[in-house]
């Protein structure tokens, strides 16, 4: 398997191996995450693109086993630098948070405490792990700030008193407070206007390179992870449907749903006919036999209800879940829709 | 999500849980016996001198008899659906009273709203009790609807604050606005689209509405300001403690009303709380 | 030209804050053309907005409906004007009453402005409304929203403006609470919408790429002040106004020929409330001059088809009716890309 071959040949600090993640309802178990792998060398920005319902949120949750009822990881590793966080004791995993690994959740925003100052909140996560003088930790608040571009004045005020943006650093200086090795970051801009944007982005950059640190960086904007990221996840009802470098999956995609996303994309160089993907993402539950897309792919072909794909490789770092492929080299001409275009 | 779409769904969902049924069934029970039980007793055997006195449950007697020569069972069977007729009256007006002062505030604010709110907030902070003992002491010829009346016009404070702020809630959320683009008028968008997601709160305040009232009742029954000469589960206490049923010991006679009074409460609390997890299920799926 | 809603120089204020500061345009009634209104949050788009829907009077100056000033209407002429001039909201959860299915935003409107003398006409109108935004009448009515998604619930809302056939929406972030693959569909509805019905439509966004691919103006807003409007090709693909400059160079294309810039932002938000009477953009202009405190500067057409606020174009005539609109272009007289014209279904033909 390739994950197998990956971990056996490089210095991967994140092996992520059939990560199964289940939502118990009512009305059974929805499949949130399935089988997902992937791998993370120090240094690399892996960027997952996935819409609504796609699993993306639920994968970043339960990298730090942080998955709460009614979710479930039902099966799967996460091999952090040799150690598996979903087999740690709970006294190791308390560890391993934030030290190892630390996730920026979406809205971080919120997440800061309302009614302390910042900077007792940077002193409580470190204490937590470290024990340091106090004069240590007010330095190090100080140095933690600062790396993020936030005057080191800063430390003294409470959250209200400070903008999105800047809450939004405050929360990237808390997570990499002890230089993790590895940085999850789920839809950190979400709520950001798009010049904030770009500057919390660059100084995600800034401190990914300042601590080597592997970046996992979630979300639905394919521009910005194409501006960020080297290399570039789809996930689709659950699953990784293409994954390679950022330059082949913009360029050239070969799966469909990640053709119909960069195409629905529009740019500002000319005027063209917008175009959407038509239907919806299928429900988690009792999810049918053969690939998850093939109601809305346009290339779907009797093979496609039948059977699901598995992720192949496509090429040297490339891997797609199609069964288009091996047998063509690149996505063919989209066929002529016979189905419906417009969407219940 | 909003609390009624919930609503539709809770049975599916099993958001029932055993905390309301228990509490239905309990004030399910009591109205039974209210309704039912008259079917078993003569209602004669209720009034003074009708039996022997003081005597202690026996095959005879159920719950035994007081030292006025009536029988128990037959008390608690006919006091029982007096002293709910009296929550209901006041829980029905207490809640209407509180429903339409609380729309009004919360709908037209400005005047309106500092005066409803300026005599809802003085209201709350005076002891009822107290305005209930002058008022009940000035009334010549105390009935069981007169009870409920003077309670009734006490317990509408807490629901009126309840609603404004839910109306005010309300108010600012976009389904309002496109209400008013749509046409709707401001009487109309108060009846079809605010009033339809009070509901929740409207059954919460009633339930605890019923209960404050029954409370109150009883209290003014316990002191003797109660409808005397009517048969109520609070008149019943009164008149135990007129005759030291305590000191001499007889017990079946003050120990049935409160036993039945504790029941009404608990089945009132059990359906509040319960309600509450069928109404907003983010509290029922606790991880 | 007579214009369907006209703002002549109007302004609100919230007590010291100025939400809007004094603006005056005017759309056509006689080309419906579909405007963006752009800039970041804070910048007064969305009092812009609620002022040309009536929702609140400007503190200074008029709106104008059809000649007729907002403010001072009659019931039965204001009545008509919630009926032309409709909104399509951002929040696609928020706008629906949970008690009721979703026919009841759709009932509401017909039974309240009598668009129908009977209920299978109200039917027919309704289903017909459905069915041009997509969606299906079978699948959608009778629906309660939960059960529904983000973007079918945001097409229903659209097929509610539609229904009444307004001569103008105002979409306020119509497609910020949507999936990307749904916003390009919602979009191009509405810009049918513009072509076929007639409406005119003003795009409220952040987002400067999709105001760009529908619309036909843009003006852009800073802290409730005109930095630059006109023509989205030459708005946008030519930014002069510094922050117009700084909002274009940081929108995140997935081109990699077009990197981000390496270049440090300081000053990425505003420090504060803005001090003095100068250009509201001082504080973090890289090209600041003296005279930039002091005085606001005018709208200066350095096109025919462009103004912008600055004084780095001092040199152009400036704007003396104050008028924006006369910078806007007029709507796409082209018909729809050819290839769509002749029912290739395939939009990049050139991509293979």
């Amino acid at each position: 398997m390739i994950v197998e071959a990956q971990q056996a040949a490089t210095d991967a600090i994140l092996v992520v191996d059939n990560l199964n993640v289940h939502y118990d309802t009512s009305s059974g178990p929805a499949k949130a995450v399935s089988d997902v792998s992937f791998s993370l060398k120090p240094g690399e920005r892996l960027g997952l693109i996935g819409e609504s319902g796609s699993g993306k949120t639920t994968m970043a949750t339960a990298l730090m086993r942080l998955t709460r009822a009614p979710g479930r990881i039902v099966g799967g590793s996460v091999m952090l630098d040799g150690r598996d966080i979903l087999k740690m004791s709970i006294k190791e995993l308390r560890a391993t948070r934030l030290r190892d690994i630390a996730l920026i959740p979406q809205g971080a925003m919120s997440s800061l405490n309302p009614v302390m100052r910042l900077e007792d909140q940077i002193i409580d996560a470190i204490a937590a792990h470290v024990q340091m003088s106090r004069e240590a930790m007010t330095a190090r608040v100080a140095e933690l700030l600062t790396r993020v571009g936030l005057d080191p004045a800063v430390a003294r005020r409470y959250p209200h008193e400070l903008s999105g943006g800047m809450k939004q650093r405050a929360a990237m200086a808390i997570a990499t407070s002890l230089s993790p090795k590895v940085i999850v970051a789920d839809e950190p801009t979400s709520a950001l206007d798009v010049v904030v944007q770009r500057q919390v982005m660059q100084t995600l950059g800034k401190l990914q390179g300042g601590l080597g640190a592997a970046v996992v960086l979630i979300g639905h904007d394919m521009g910005l992870i194409a501006q960020f990221a080297n290399t570039v996840g789809v996930m689709y009802a659950g699953k990784i449907v293409e994954i390679g470098p950022v330059k082949q999956m913009i360029e050239a995609p070969r799966h469909p749903y990640t053709k119909l996303l960069v195409d629905s994309l529009p740019g500002i160089d000319q005027k063209r006919a917008l175009t959407g993907i038509p239907g919806l993402p299928p429900r988690l539950v009792d999810m049918p036999d053969g690939c998850s897309f093939s109601p809305r792919c346009p290339y779907a072909f009797d093979r496609c209800r039948r059977e699901t794909p598995l992720l192949q490789p496509i090429g040297p770092e490339q891997r797609v879940a199609c069964h288009l492929y091996p047998d063509n080299l690149a996505l063919p001409p989209r066929p002529a829709t016979t189905h419906q275009e417009h969407a219940p | 999500m909003s609390a009624f779409a919930n609503l539709r769904r809770g049975l599916a969902e099993r958001r029932i849980s055993g905390t309301l049924i228990l509490g239905l069934s309990i004030l399910l029970l009591i109205v039974l016996i209210s309704v039912i039980g008259p079917l078993f007793v003569d209602a004669h055997n209720a009034t003074v001198g009708a039996v022997t006195p003081r005597r202690p449950p026996s095959a005879q007697f159920f719950l035994g008899t007081d030292s006025q020569g009536r029988d128990m069972l037959t008390l608690l069977i006919y006091g029982t659906p007096n002293t709910l007729k009296m929550g209901l009256i006041a829980g029905f007006i207490g809640v209407g009273l509180g429903l339409v002062f609380g729309l009004l505030a919360g709908n037209f604010g400005g005047i309106v709203d500092a005066v409803i709110r300026i005599i809802a907030d003085a209201l709350l902070t005076v002891p009822a009790i107290a305005i209930l003992v002058i008022i009940a002491g000035n009334v010549d010829r105390m009935t069981t609807n007169i009870m409920a009346l003077v309670v009734a016009s006490l317990s509408w404070m807490f629901t009126t604050r309840t609603i404004r702020a839910q109306v005010l809630t309300i108010r600012e959320r976009s389904y309002v606005e496109v209400a008013r683009v749509n046409g709707e008028g401001a009487l109309e968008i108060l009846f079809r689209e605010i009033m339809p997601n009070l509901l929740p709160f409207i059954v919460a305040s009633f339930v605890g509405t019923v209960g404050s009232a029954i409370l109150a009742v009883i209290g003014l029954e316990a002191l003797g300001l109660g409808a005397i000469e009517e048969t109520t589960l609070g008149n019943t206490i009164y008149w135990s403690q007129q005759s030291a049923a305590v000191l001499r010991g007889y017990w079946w006679w003050w120990g049935p009303p409160i036993v039945v009074i504790a029941l009404i409460f608990l089945g009132l609390f059990l359906t509040s709380v319960g309600f509450d997890r069928f109404a907003n299920p983010k509290l029922s799926r606790r991880a | 030209m007579s214009a369907l809603i006209e703002l002549q120089r109007a302004a609100k204020t919230y007590g010291a804050f100025t939400a809007l500061d004094d603006i005056t345009l005017s759309l056509s009634e006689d080309a419906p053309s579909m405007t963006a209104v752009a800039g970041e949050s804070g910048c007064g788009k969305t009092t812009l907005a609620r002022i040309m829907l009536g929702f609140i009077d400007p503190s200074r100056g008029k709106v104008l409906y059809r000649g007729q000033n907002v403010a001072t209407m009659s019931g039965a002429e204001r009545r008509q004007f919630r009926r032309e001039v409709q909104p399509v909201f951002q929040d696609p959860f928020d706008v629906f009453n949970p008690f009721y299915r979703i026919d009841h935003v759709l009932t509401t409107p017909v039974r309240r402005y009598g668009l129908a003398h009977s209920d299978a006409e109200a039917r027919k109108l309704i289903e017909e409304a459905l069915s041009r935004v997509g969606l299906r009448p079978q699948d959608t009515l009778g629906r309660f929203p939960h059960e529904l998604s983000g973007g079918q619930r945001q097409r229903v809302m659209v097929a509610r403006a539609v229904l009444l056939r307004p001569k103008l929406i105002i979409a306020d972030e119509p497609v910020s609470m949507v999936d990307a693959s749904l916003r390009a569909t919602i979009l191009d509805e509405l810009k049918t919408l513009n072509r076929d019905l007639d409406i005119s439509i003003v795009y409220i966004t952040h987002d400067l790429t999709t105001a760009f691919q529908i619309c036909d103006s843009i003006v852009i807003l800073y802290r409730g002040a005109v930095a630059e409007a006109g023509s989205v090709e030459r708005v946008i693909g030519d930014p002069k106004h510094p922050y117009s400059q700084l909002l274009v160079s940081s929108i995140p294309l997935p081109d990699l020929s077009k990197p981000w810039g390496g270049e440090e932002i300081r000053n990425a938000e505003p420090s504060g409330p803005t001090r003095g009477a100068g250009c509201k953009f001082a504080e973090r202009c890289p090209h600041v001059m003296e005279m930039c405190w002091t005085s606001p500067p005018a709208e200066y057409t350095t096109e025919s088809d462009r103004l912008a606020t600055c004084f780095l174009y001092r040199d152009a005539p400036a704007l003396k009716d104050k008028n924006i609109s006369s910078v806007f272009r007029p709507p796409d007289t082209k018909p729809r890309l050819a290839s769509e014209a002749a029912g290739n279904t395939n939009p990049h033909p050139e991509r293979y």
